[in-house]
């Protein structure tokens, strides 16, 4: 079965601790949420996952196995950037891409060409892609991070800056993915898209790991202390409510610690 | 080298030879070279033009030094030297004291007084004209008047004196000295050279030889500096679109970033190469075997495709590792120009490793990594360079690209990841102590 997992991870840049003994585990057939504010080291855990970067400490395991070289083709991450070469062919892009994630040099261009013809784009196929809106280019890179059928996928702020139509795309590629069982993390600042589409969240500040576990259950767990208005009307705490709420109470912490 | 390496060399081999900067270059080059000398040499070929047309001279002989031929002819049995000078006597003497002399490219007229020959100076109808005083024997003086004045006439006004010294000389050593000794005053020397090659013998030296062997290395050396300028750009140009658009995560997620760094290497050295050969085949190549029939020594080719494979990875290393620091494009290019600077140091000490290839300044600079890819070359061009040196220098050259690389891998991987922040000096030097 596939899936991640993150053992006493910490790791620090010129004596600055980035990460610090994380330890959290996403199993197959699951959306995962990666949650914190900007700086808080997601983006670190996210390299550490896909090998970009070494841990100082601890281990990462992919399919319960330490990660190899060759579990990095079992990966696929989306960006928050576009990263594809914008001066270059959509089909030698993918091509590429493909290539490096092992898959067979006669096999791929195929692979490549029913991919686009998948997500309409197969008459852009021989396009820069450069010539490409915003949105192609977002189902380009999506193209461009399944097209080897990953275990495991990592999607950085895939919401970013896309409009409704592309935006429920991406979602409908979540859910496929979840009904594959494939194990996805979805690190996003976009609280209602998390709410909607996550089974469980991890909140990380400041390095550590403040939140972690099923999100009715956090909600339940950060509603209880509300008073309800009527008999009838429940109050619910929203996920950005409790993403602020955390953050607060661990600067807070942080701050009482210091003094 | 991982199989994923070499993916990336065949992407980055077809994407640079696909681009039509490179393109362009690779073929157009050539043909700006052509056009470049073809208008570069219309200025020396209007000036040959010049001095070959026949020339007039003017001569008024106060002195009466100037001795005419009987008839006005020349005695043919006459060696070559005299022979020449004694065709620049007049052949035929009018009454108005118009002397004549068909002299290959230049003709005397002989005049009986200054104002005579001033009038034919105005009239154009000689170029220049000599004026001998009667104290001549005396002060050795000639007067030169020219009907013009120019840098570019000099060379002519030259020939011309040399002609008239010719004629000087032959006619005051006229019966008075052996004929034989008598050209060698006229022309005392004509050295022929040799000079040591490296298997002990002695080859005969002279300028086209000089040129023709001189012609690989410094060739090889300019196109080493061209081809790497223009190929680290595209090596940098690379890798900064990919760390700006962020294409650099997807790649570093599927292959690591040594094997990454090797195959940017290798495909765009590949890229060098092939535009090498093409500048080679087209124009380099034929010009070469025009000089050199004589002067074409395989081993010097040999020494200097090495240099050119080895200066490139070396200089391509450096430059990428580099290049990641920088936080655009722009920034990049400014950090790798300082390994630009280091490749044209031996150009500035030329006239040192021509003059002296086995000397000191010359020995050291083609030892040292970061100038020895175009001082050897142009080390071995120059003269016989022991084969030990050559091993040891390039050696050394392959010993520091793998330091390099070592290096320039833990800086590429660290700084690719940094994004709008600049790191300082010493945050770099920390990286390369933990890469150490």
């Amino acid at each position: 079965m596939p899936s991640l997992a993150f053992r006493d991870v910490s790791k620090s840049y010129a004596g600055t601790l980035a990460v610090s003994h994380i330890s959290l585990e996403v199993s197959a057939g699951e959306i995962f949420g990666l949650l914190g504010p900007n700086g808080a080291g997601k983006t670190t855990l996210i390299r550490m996952a896909l090998d970009i970067i070494r841990p100082d400490s601890g281990e990462i395991l992919v399919n319960s196995l330490r990660s190899t070289a060759a579990d990095m083709n079992r990966i696929g991450y989306l960006p928050e950037e576009r990263g594809l070469y914008r001066k270059q062919k959509v089909t030698d892009v993918l091509d590429y891409f493909g290539r490096l994630k092992g898959m067979p040099g006669g096999h791929v261009r195929q692979e490549v060409l029913a991919a686009l013809e998948r997500v309409g784009l197969a008459d852009w196929a021989s396009r820069k892609v450069e010539e490409l809106s915003k949105g192609m280019q977002q189902k380009v890179q999506i193209v461009a991070t399944l097209l080897h059928q990953p275990d495991v996928v990592i999607l950085d702020e895939p919401f970013s800056g896309l409009d409704p139509v592309n935006v429920r795309m991406v979602k409908e590629m979540l859910s496929q993915l979840r009904e594959r069982g494939c194990v996805v993390v979805l690190s996003t600042h976009q609280m209602e898209q998390v709410e909607e589409m996550c089974d469980r969240i991890a909140m990380i500040h400041q390095g550590r790991l403040v939140l972690y576990g099923r999100l009715e259950e956090i909600k339940r767990r950060f509603t209880a202390h509300l008073e309800p208005v009527t008999r009838i009307e429940v109050p619910t705490v929203s996920l950005e409510e409790i993403f602020v709420r955390v953050v607060e109470r661990a600067e807070q912490e942080g701050e009482a610690a210091l003094t | 080298m991982t199989s994923k390496a070499w993916i990336v060399v065949r992407h980055e081999f077809l994407t640079t030879v696909r681009r039509k900067g490179w393109l362009i270059a690779t073929f157009g080059m050539p043909l700006f070279l052509v056009l470049y000398g073809g208008i570069a040499s219309i200025a020396p070929l209007l000036m040959a033009r010049k001095s070959v047309q026949p020339r007039t001279v003017g001569l008024v002989d106060f002195a009466s030094v100037v001795k005419m031929p009987e008839g006005g002819k020349l005695d043919v049995s006459l060696p070559e030297e005299a022979r020449r000078a004694l065709e620049m006597l007049p052949q035929s003497h009018s009454g108005a004291g118009l002397v004549k002399s068909m002299t290959g490219k230049i003709e005397v007229r002989s005049y009986a007084d200054e104002l005579a020959g001033k009038k034919a100076l105005d009239a154009k109808g000689i170029s220049t004209l000599f004026v001998i005083p009667s104290d001549y024997l005396e002060r050795g003086k000639v007067f030169r008047y020219s009907a013009e004045e120019s840098l570019l006439s000099e060379a002519i006004n030259e020939r011309e004196k040399k002609a008239v010294e010719s004629l000087l000389i032959t006619s005051l050593l006229q019966g008075k000295l052996d004929p034989k000794v008598q050209n060698r005053v006229l022309e005392p020397l004509s050295v022929e050279s040799y000079s040591r090659q490296s298997d002990g013998s002695y080859r005969k030296r002279s300028l086209l030889v000089v040129a023709s062997s001189f012609g690989i290395p410094v060739g090889f050396a300019t196109l080493l500096f061209i081809s790497l300028m223009m190929n680290a750009t595209y090596l940098l140009q690379g890798v900064s679109e990919e760390k700006e658009n962020r294409v650099i995560e997807v790649i570093l997620s599927s292959v690591d970033a040594r094997s990454l760094l090797v195959g940017k290497l290798l495909g765009l050295g590949a890229a060098g190469l092939l535009q090498l050969l093409i500048w080679l085949a087209m124009v380099v190549l034929p010009l070469l075997l025009v000089l050199a029939g004589i002067a074409f020594r395989p081993q010097v080719a040999l020494v200097c495709l090495a240099c050119f494979v080895l200066g490139f990875l070396l200089y391509g290393t450096l430059m990428t590792g580099t290049g990641a620091i920088g936080t655009n494009f722009r920034e990049s290019q400014q950090y790798a120009m300082v390994w630009s600077l280091f490749s044209a140091v031996p150009m500035l000490f030329l006239p040192l490793i021509i003059d002296a290839p086995n000397g000191v300044a010359a020995r050291v600079l083609s030892l040292m990594p970061l100038t020895a890819p175009v001082s050897l070359m142009l080390r071995v061009g120059a003269g016989a360079v022991p084969w030990w040196e050559v091993t040891l220098s390039l050696v050394l050259l392959a010993g520091s690209i793998w330091l390099a690389l070592r290096l320039a891998v833990r800086v590429f991987r660290t700084a690719i990841l940094l994004y709008g922040k600049r790191p300082g000096f010493f945050e770099v030097l920390r990286w390369l102590r933990e890469a150490a």
